[in-house]
């Protein structure tokens, strides 16, 4: 068995360009995903003092005083607030400089640039002063003559009061919600599924009928069983260590990935398991051509990379939702899953149901692979020698 | 024309890779991408809506009045269960955006001022959207609490409280509108054109001209009176003949599944000069790559590349300028200005749909030279 073994890795190593490339897909697809959306959820989602212009006009002080003393749980102001002229701050929301402008008029209105929360946020805290003002005409503190001073008086009191607390906000998670790392779990999951037609290939050459290669390997002495087993063993190795080799770069590059190596590592050997098994299988199945055998193994890692979030958020749990049960038994989903798992739950339970769902398939692809292969033998098929 | 004949009867042999990326093309768009996507382009300022979860054991006044305050202003969404196992999973896959549970006594709790065991807030810390939703019960808890300690009794209160915050100060976009965005399915179904017409022409098509190039054919072919020129002219002329038939059954999958839609020349415009980029990349790569794993994976990371540094897997719109800059040297970047452009298109403004358009066919001669230049070497070489 070493000794196949030992030819296995020299086959996979000589085999240049297939090796390189099982190395490059992870590492560059992660570098076009990191280099794309790598800052969006911290620069689009996570809340942080939001620009916005007051225009010049009667109210400007009340607002910008108003603004500005908002702050956020964590001590940071709300909004970053400018006072521009209406050509400035026109040109400032034109550019993405301020997120809002606000008008100083009697009522102040919002203008903004597009539909987002950062713009909701604005116009519910102007929707929230200006009820205050309202307020404040109500209990006649506002005169014609003396109006704004007294005015503010009302509603930097109405800032300053410590709110009632209702309730506290409370998260159910341990660690960062970046939804946009499901690509790059994706990516693993693709990695792995995708050295299915590397395995593929491997079993091909040991169908009979194939080639003189595979002639001779039938005719040898050597059990099906050790040399299946000694090739998958080989080509696991590579696919390992391709994905690990991606993790540490990607962790490098600043990409937001679990620090625990371990849990990353149970991952990655139990989704290689399950693709090199998937592509055993694969390429065992008698009388169908190996075109035809690329393209289930193409054709699959696809699908079901799509399903586990490769190419759009959401998929995934739209699924979950619908048929919770292709999650269960989607190889990919249950390798994306298992990321999630180590963030967001407490425990490991989950962690390790998806692991042996995966090992759990691989061990039964493999096993019908070997079978069928030993029925190939025992079927008298053309050999070529 | 005997390689043009020679290469459809080797495609023959691959027909199943065009039918199999078809059905996951179909799949993607159909089932996960426009459902969710596209709507007509609003006029006005909508206020953004987060999806949440309610669960209401209290059944009082105010809990129905903060449900019915809430329902009004955000997405009221049903989940399996309040298990904050499930909570979790949904929360996290953005499925809501936040949950509140308000228990039995709650009002009771919120007369004798103390209703923090009372109503439970669940959602994504630090997060725009879950600020929104947490400030809207704040808000409208607040304004209840100011009617009752003026007297006020809790219905009359809650009802009040519900109208007076629906009010808002009048929000308008920059230059009456031209800040609204909105994007029609028929975009999002082009949108995604160049991702699978890329993957599905470079892992269908490398195969058949690495066939075509193979050593014995080739002497075989160079032995012939035929032109070096002519033979190349032939294969590109079988690829635009496969990539016009491609573009066809997808053109007639729009239309028989997104009836109605406006700009349909300046779309099919579009694609067909991505086709011509597709096909450009395919043949160019014919020349370095020969092995099915290969061709397989360098399809995928060259089409996944294109589309995530272009802006049709994440918006253009958000991506960091230093990217948008070097994605102006991949012609995926100009297909996605030109389907912008065509969403937007108002008559007299076709410079903006052509310009990108024609870039993208500059793109497709520029890799088809490149192609053929790598096809002489390599014939120089042998």
């Amino acid at each position: 068995m070493l000794h196949i073994i030992k030819y296995a890795i020299k086959t996979a190593v000589k085999n240049r360009n297939t090796f390189i490339w099982t190395f490059i897909f992870p590492i560059a697809l992660a570098t076009f995903m990191y280099l794309a959306f790598g800052n969006i959820y911290n620069e689009e989602f996570v809340m942080k003092s939001i620009p916005v212009a007051v225009e010049e006009g009667e109210m400007q002080e009340v607002l910008s005083e108003f603004l500005g003393g908002l702050a956020q749980d964590n001590g940071d102001p709300y909004f970053e607030v400018r006072i521009l002229d209406k050509e400035g701050a026109g040109k400032a929301l034109e550019n993405g400089e301020v997120s809002a402008i606000i008008t100083s008029g009697a009522e102040p209105s919002v203008i903004v640039g597009g539909e987002d929360f950062k713009q909701e946020i604005v116009v519910s805290v102007i929707n929230s002063f200006v009820r205050n003002m309202r307020k404040a005409g109500a209990i006649r503190l506002m005169t014609v003559s003396e109006g704004t001073d007294e005015m503010q008086v009302v509603l930097m009191d109405e800032t300053a009061a410590e709110p009632e607390v209702f309730f506290v906000e409370k998260s159910l998670s341990k660690g960062p919600q970046n939804i946009y790392n499901n690509f790059f779990y994706a990516i693993f999951a693709m990695g792995c599924l995708f050295s299915t037609m590397g395995a593929a290939n491997l079993t091909s050459k040991l169908m009979p009928g194939r080639t003189s290669l595979s002639g001779r390997l039938n005719v040898c002495g050597t059990s099906k069983f050790k040399m299946v087993v000694s090739e998958m063993l080989v080509y696991f190795l590579v696919v390992f260590i391709a994905q690990m080799a991606g993790y540490f770069y990607m962790r490098l590059i600043g990409i937001e990935l679990t620090g625990d190596v371990l849990a990353v590592a149970g991952i990655i050997a139990a989704g290689a398991l399950y693709g090199v098994a998937k592509g055993v299988l694969i390429g065992a199945i008698p009388k169908i051509s190996e075109g035809i055998k690329v393209g289930i193994c193409v054709g699959s890692t696809m699908l079901l990379s799509f399903l586990a979030d490769l190419c759009t958020t959401g998929i995934k749990a739209g699924i979950e939702r619908t048929v919770p049960i292709v999650n269960r038994i989607s190889p990919a989903a249950l390798i994306s899953d298992s990321f999630m798992t180590i963030y967001v739950y407490e425990d490991y339970g989950k962690y390790f149901q998806n692991l042996l769902t995966l090992v759990g398939m691989a061990v039964v692809g493999t096993s019908i692979a070997i079978f069928i292969l030993s029925r190939c033998r025992a079927g008298k098929m053309m050999l070529k020698t | 024309m005997k390689i043009f004949k020679a290469f459809f009867m080797v495609m023959r042999k691959y027909t199943y890779n065009f039918t199999m990326y078809m059905g996951i093309f179909c799949g993607v768009l159909f089932g996960g991408v426009l459902p969710n996507a596209g709507g007509d382009v609003a006029a006005e300022y909508v206020s953004p809506k987060v999806d949440y979860a309610l669960l209401d054991e209290d059944g009082s006044a105010l809990s129905k009045g903060l449900a019915s305050y809430l329902e009004e202003k955000h997405v009221l969404k049903e989940v399996r269960t309040f298990d904050p196992e499930v909570l979790r999973d949904d929360l996290y896959s953005r499925y809501i955006g936040g949950a509140v549970v308000l228990r039995t006594g709650f009002e009771d709790a919120f007369l004798g001022k103390d209703t923090q065991d009372y109503i439970s807030v669940y959602d994504i810390p630090d997060n725009n959207y879950a600020i929104v939703f947490s400030n809207a019960i704040q808000e409208y808890l607040s304004y209840v609490r100011g009617l009752t300690d003026s007297g006020m009794s809790v219905g009359d209160a809650a009802q009040i409280a519900k109208e007076e915050l629906s009010r808002s100060v009048e929000v308008s976009f920059l230059d009456d509108g031209s800040g609204a965005t909105g994007y029609s399915k028929a975009y999002y179904f082009y949108l995604y054109m160049p991702w699978i017409l890329v993957l599905m022409i470079v892992v269908a098509l490398t195969p058949v001209l690495v066939r075509l190039d193979e050593e014995r054919i080739r002497k075989r072919i160079y032995a012939s009176p035929y032109k070096f020129t002519k033979m190349n002219g032939e294969i590109y002329l079988a690829m635009i003949v496969v990539g016009i038939a491609v573009c066809a059954v997808l053109f007639i999958l729009s239309k028989m599944l997104l009836p109605g839609y406006d700009n349909t020349g300046l779309y099919v415009m579009n694609m067909l000069s991505m086709m011509l980029v597709a096909l450009s990349i395919t043949f160019f790569f014919s020349k370095f790559v020969k092995s099915d794993m290969v061709i397989s994976l360098v399809g995928n990371l060259v089409s996944l590349g294109m589309a995530f540094l272009s802006g049709m897997f994440v918006p253009q719109s958000v991506m960091s300028e230093s990217i948008l800059s070097v994605a102006h040297f991949l012609p995926t970047y100009w297909y996605v200005r030109a389907a912008e452009a065509i969403n937007s298109y108002k008559p007299g403004n076709l410079s903006s749909v052509l310009v990108p358009i024609g870039i993208e066919i500059l793109f497709a001669v520029a890799l088809f030279g490149a192609g053929l230049y790598a096809a002489k070497v390599k014939r120089v070489k042998n």
